[in-house]
């Protein structure tokens, strides 16, 4: 005895091995994009962190000297820690990191300093989608204190 | 008749192929991420070491040096005669060892031990690339580095200079 509904089934089931492959391939791909990005996120927020810290450990060395060997009075001279906390960022590594801006150190006490420093991370996947923006912005901020500094 | 459920049993074998393989990729692109933050935090460490560390060790900590990876130590005649770089690196990385290769440490001292002086530690390391059984890896692994750099404490002791970061 034939069975009636075989052949309709053969017929319809042909190739569609295809289109499920295509679209697990896609969702696989998308969940790779999605891995492998917040990767390379996390690894920028890594380096801008610790390019921060080493930032503020090297602008809070910034001594007004004119006011040490004057007064006595140990201060951060707001200049030379902005302009070491920029030098520092430079010798750091900042493979992921792009555009970066390291805002001026705020002094926010006699030896205390805190520095800022913001850049942007390009995504691998993400740019394949017009729609995604092509990179995220990443931010640091990190607080050094002059410990032994004499007061 | 008989390719009734032909297409779930090739989805699956492909699916099952992918999926091993994008995994793998996965995994080996963490351990590089993975190593990528280690020896950032190794370099960090070691120079945070050495900008507050012995001026003796300061002066002899130049140089360029390979250290073994397991056991974690280094030739004292390459340099660091002192271990205070190695000894940073290794509480960086003690913990896993296992998954690098070809550990690689140098430290710049362009201006000499003196107080403000700029002190650069460059870790890198060689992470192996994943390979299928019997095909081998696809390539020869990937080089990982980090760099850190601070600039010596200007109050320290026993070094000579002003302790003025002017430049």
């Amino acid at each position: 005895m034939a069975e009636p509904h075989a052949p309709y089934r053969d017929r319809t089931e042909r190739g569609s091995a295809l289109p499920l492959f295509a679209v697990g391939f896609l969702v696989v791909l998308l969940l790779t994009g999605i891995c492998v990005d917040s990767a390379v996120v996390f690894l920028g927020q890594r380096e801008i962190a610790n390019a921060a810290n080493a930032a503020a450990n090297d602008a809070v060395s910034g001594i007004d000297l004119d006011a040490y060997y004057g007064t006595g009075d140990y201060l951060v001279a707001e200049r030379l820690s902005t302009v070491l906390a920029e030098t520092s960022w430079k010798y750091t590594t900042h493979g992921q990191v792009r555009n970066v801006t390291v805002s001026p150190p705020l002094i926010i006490g006699p030896t205390t300093v805190e520095v800022r420093i913001s850049g942007d991370v390009a995504l691998v996947f993400a740019r394949a989608f017009p729609f995604i923006p092509s990179t995220v912005k990443v931010r640091a901020r990190s607080v050094a204190d002059a410990q032994g500094a004499p007061r | 008749m008989h390719e009734l459920g032909q297409a779930g049993g090739e989805v699956l074998a492909l699916g099952f192929v992918l999926l091993v393989g994008m995994t793998m990729l996965a995994v080996n692109a963490w351990a590089v991420i993975d190593a990528k933050i280690r020896v950032t935090g190794a370099a960090r460490y070691a120079v945070r070491t050495l900008v507050e560390g012995q001026p003796n060790d300061i002066s002899t900590a130049e140089g360029e040096f390979a250290l073994n990876v397991d056991p974690l130590n280094a030739d004292p005649s390459h340099g660091d005669p002192s271990g205070i770089v190695v000894g940073a690196v290794r509480a960086s990385l003690l913990d896993k060892p296992k998954r690098i290769t070809d550990l690689v440490v140098r430290v710049e001292i362009p201006d000499g031990p003196a107080r403000c002086s700029r002190v650069l530690v460059e870790v890198s390391v060689r992470v192996p690339s994943f390979g299928f059984p019997r095909l081998g890896p696809w390539r020869d692994g990937f080089t990982v580095s980090g760099r850190q750099s601070e600039i010596i404490d200007p109050f320290r002791s026993g070094l000579p200079g002003e302790g003025d970061c002017r430049g």
